[in-house]
């Protein structure tokens, strides 16, 4: 069990200056007969005698404002907990004070709807009590909505003292709140001790048993409530100076909320491919839009669903471990969570076959990421941030300035989420050096410090980067083997001899060195002289290392 | 230029040789993934003696590992009568598919239709075996992108279906069907029917027409982007056919890797490993493939899918009663049930209270710093 401590800042909960303090202590519990893990809460709350004024860091006298309560919430929605919490103390306050008042003979006030008219009857209460009631029936209600708190403050610190300190021993003499301790206080100590002894004698059980910290009989009974109408895991706490009605509102709609969040969540990825094939079979369901039918009957072809079941031998997925368990449970080779037995809807698969088109993704980004000369230069040059790619394609200027130089090129655009994407830019860089050098030094001379990176790149381009990317550029137009599988209606026995096909390529590109042989970017390049320049506002130490 | 430096720049041979070191480190690593991701006993690569191509390689190929490949797709049908039946009807179809201008797929679906069309030709070329496997090359596909297109497809179309492809309604008819003769049936009624219910006009033509070419290409430019392109991938198809060719049997000369490629290159040898043991326990390798390191790999993963469904059950028993608590709630002496004792209690805070004779337990007194002074 581990404990610790939070101070709460005293706005979050009473307003700025009703409330000095107030303690939170809590810690993880566990339940050992559901191994539920709980967060166990223990709220206190600074008291002083009445009268006196609370030094700034002296030591006070804390008092638990309630029996501890548990909740599952995480521990970042303290916050949220503890003012629902507080609210529903407020709450429980008022109505055992109409009971109270009910007990005595005063007429009980209707439940406020809002909070004005909570605020105007808790008004007329105050008034009405202040005549009526009496010194014990005051001490009973230390806990009124935190409206009424704001209202009436100094009262309310009367009324919330006294009881405590009434109801318990004195402070030890040795103790740090024997140095608050002023004649005052004790006046009022003997007085409060003989309104005790007034009140065990005239006070009724059910009064007795509405004292905040005497008896927790009442406050069991409000805590039960409290508990019912706590929010749920998950949910969003309400603010605690919304009503009573309003607040039930929203717990219901909440509640609601859950319960289809729950059965969405029941629909597990399983059902919804068979579910698809029902509908399938049956005809006339889900018909498109423009559809007229007048036939009304809507039933399953069993006979086709069988078919489509026991015929069913392969399933596709995309090899993200989340779809392959899905397609592991519709097969019914892995077992359900909830009730570990398996499925035996699809129970003919025999193959659970990962997609080609993501695999042949990984041809190129798996290689790529790990060289780190290669990755350097696509980051550069290609995806990233600062690379030339993304600079140009993102600005309407810089990519009106690169129509301007290669009209006939198309975009720069490289979506960084689809590896495949990378072989047109890549291509239309290397294919275009001359006039990517020449409007990275138009940037760096027009756009100044805005333009600094485009002077960074011709400040480090060398003959190298130049050949790597060409290179580069021919790898990715090589890999067109994910163009070819990405279709359904593929031919699945030409499937081996396009793998095949893209082996031997790369290979003789290469590995026998024919990229600087046959027609490629890189063979282009290799005969073209590169003109860079660095303008003067370029920063000087990229243009003495360019230099 | 005013103050600014200028520089030129060419390519040299150390340039070069540097490059084609780090692209030579690139083919070694990415053929490797190649052998993860599309190894060489997957049953899919099986399906290539179905291509009826007279080409070198692929005659070479067929010759070589079709009984492999055969015995690997007799999964649930007799090996010998397939092996037979193949051999019986591969001169037909590739004789149809020469003729006919068809793909693979329509020429063995057609040879079957046509071998089966009089009893004679039923006795004298038994298929029952071949076309089990036929109807599974038809049918069965490497990619789910159909899914994905589909929706879109879905989405921006007014009429769903006419979007579809004649060959999704060939695999359709495939797998609804009972026998490959009633395929075209199927589907030539199927699109009647939805010419009929969609009374809008729109109807999906049995026969696709190819698209009118507007833009009216004239002669191919040579000196244009485009001719460079097509010249490039022709020269480039060629190398690697010549590559093929001369690589008899296939080898790779071993390349030295920096340590992040090497550990990529580990990485995708474990993964082939692990995926070798999949295919062991789907049972689509053959006897010969299966080694001692596929079964202990295989006795691996099934400890770790256990495992795995172990944990998943737990959490779900976690997670589903902490949901039943929150939507169901529960009295306050049930969530007090067999809780440990106060926090005040607890170190370090219990030197701070203590307790007057004759007092409440409930109230103790603290001596705690105040998070804010108040604003009195």
């Amino acid at each position: 069990m581990e404990g610790s401590t939070m101070n709460l800042p005293k706005d979050a909960i009473y307003g700025v200056d009703l409330e000095p303090d107030a303690h939170l202590f809590f810690s993880w519990v566990l339940n050992e007969e559901t191994k539920i893990k709980f967060t166990h809460f223990e709220v206190l709350r600074r008291v002083l005698p009445e009268g006196e004024q609370p030094g700034p860091y002296d030591a006070c006298m804390m008092l638990p404002v309630s029996p501890p309560f548990h909740s599952l919430i995480p521990e970042d929605l303290l916050y949220d907990e503890l003012l629902i919490h507080l609210f529903q103390q407020g709450n429980e306050t008022q109505q055992t004070e109409n009971v109270r008042q009910e007990d005595t003979g005063a007429p009980a006030p209707e439940a406020p709807s809002t909070d004005q008219e909570q605020a105007e009857a808790k008004a007329s209460n105050e008034k009405e009590r202040t005549s009526t009631e009496t010194p014990q029936q005051a001490e009973a209600a230390p806990h009124a909505a935190p409206s009424q708190q704001q209202s009436n403050k100094k009262e309310e610190e009367a009324t919330t003292t006294k009881p405590q300190l009434g109801g318990t021993a004195p402070a030890r003499e040795d103790g740090p709140q024997q140095k608050q301790a002023t004649s005052a206080d004790q006046e009022q100590a003997e007085a409060k001790a003989s309104n005790e002894k007034e009140r065990t004698s005239t006070e009724t059980p059910q009064q007795a048993e509405a004292a905040p910290h005497a008896a927790p009989s009442q406050q069991q009974s409000n805590k039960e409530e409290a508990i019912t109408t706590k929010p749920q895991l998950g949910g969003t706490a309400p603010p605690p100076e919304d009503g009573a009605q309003q607040k039930q509102a929203t717990s219901a709609d909440q509640e609601q909320a859950e319960a289809k969040a729950r059965n969405e969540k029941e629909r597990t990825s399983t059902e919804t491919p068979q579910q698809a094939i029902q509908e399938f079979c049956t005809p006339l369901v889900n018909l498109p839009r423009g559809f007229v039918s007048d036939e009304a009957d809507k039933e399953l072809d069993r006979q086709t669903e069988r078919s489509i079941r026991s015929k069913t031998s392969i399933l596709v997925t995309d090899a993200a471990s989340p779809e392959l368990l899905a397609s592991g449970l519709l097969s019914g080779r892995r077992p359900y969570a909830s009730s570990g037995g398996c499925e035996t809807y699809l129970s003919s698969t025999k193959v659970i076959q990962r997609d080609a088109p993501h695999a042949s993704c990984r041809l190129l980004k798996r290689p790529f990421a790990a060289s780190p000369d290669l990755s350097g230069i696509m980051h550069e040059y290609i995806n990233g941030a600062e690379s030339f790619c993304q600079r140009a394609f993102h600005s309407p200027l810089l990519t009106a300035w690169w129509k301007e130089l290669v009209p006939e090129s198309s975009s720069l655009a490289c979506a960084k989420h689809r590896f495949a994407s990378i072989a047109l830019p890549l291509a239309r860089v290397s294919d275009n050096l001359s006039s990517m050098i020449s409007l990275c030094h138009r940037i760096g001379l027009v756009r100044g410090s805005a333009g600094e990176w485009a002077s960074k790149i011709l400040a480090h381009f060398s003959g190298k980067k130049a050949l790597l990317l060409a290179m580069a550029a021919a790898a990715a137009t090589s890999c067109d083997l994910t163009r070819s599988v990405d279709d359904e209606a593929m031919d699945i026995s030409e499937f081996c001899t396009r793998v095949q096909h893209f082996a031997h390529s790369v290979q003789a590109l290469f590995v026998s060195e024919k990229v600087l042989e046959l027609p490629t970017y890189a063979k282009s390049i290799c005969a073209t002289l590169f003109r860079v320049t660095l303008s003067e506002s370029c920063t000087v130490e990229w243009r003495e290392k360019f230099a | 230029m005013y103050g600014g430096v200028a520089r030129e720049i060419r390519i040299t041979e150390a340039d070069k040789r540097d490059v084609l070191k780090i692209m030579k480190e690139w083919v070694e690593s990415s053929l490797t993934v190649l052998e993860a991701e599309f190894p060489a006993w997957h049953l899919l690569n099986c399906f290539d003696v179905f291509q009826l191509a007279s080409g070198n390689s692929a005659s070479k190929k067929r010759a070589t590992e079709s009984d492999t490949a055969l015995a690997k797709l007799a999964k649930e049908v007799d090996e010998a009568a397939l092996k037979s039946q193949y051999l019986s009807v591969l001169l037909t179809a590739q004789a149809l598919q020469r003729k006919g201008g068809l793909d693979n797929r329509s020429a063995w679906a057609e040879t079957l239709n046509r071998l089966q069309k009089t009893s004679a030709l039923r006795t004298k070329y038994p298929v029952d075996a071949l076309k089990q496997v036929i109807a599974a090359f038809v049918a069965w596909t490497a990619a789910s992108s159909g899914c994905e297109q589909m929706f879109s497809h879905l989405k921006r179309s007014p009429a769903e279906l006419a979007s579809s492809r004649g060959d999704t309604d060939r695999r359709l008819a495939v797998i609804i069907g009972s026998d490959p003769q009633f395929d075209n049936e199927i589907v030539e009624r199927a699109q009647k029917l939805y010419g009929k219910l969609l009374r809008s006009g729109r109807a999906r033509t049995a026969k696709r027409q190819p698209r009118i070419n507007c833009r009216r290409e004239g002669a191919e430019k040579p000196e244009s982007k485009r001719s460079w392109i097509r010249a490039r991938k022709k020269a480039v198809d060629a190398a690697a056919e010549e590559h093929a060719q001369l690589c008899t049997p296939e080898s790779r000369p071993a390349v030295e890797l920096p340590e992040s490629l090497a550990k990529e290159v580990a990485k995708q040898k474990a993964q082939e490993k692990k995926r070798k043991a999949e295919a062991f326990l789907e049972g689509s390798l053959l006897a010969k493939e299966v080694t001692a390191d596929v079964r202990l790999e295989a006795e691996k993963r099934l400890k770790i899918e256990e495992s795995n469904d172990r944990n998943m059950h737990k959490q779900y028993v976690t997670i589903t009663a902490a949901a039943q608590l929150a939507a169901k709630p529960q009295s306050r002496q049930w969530a007090l049930k067999d809780l440990p004792s106060s926090v005040f209690l607890l170190e370090p805070f219990a030197d701070r209270i203590f307790w007057k004779d004759g007092c409440k337990p409930l109230v103790l007194t603290l001596s705690l710093k105040m998070s804010k002074p108040p604003s009195s």
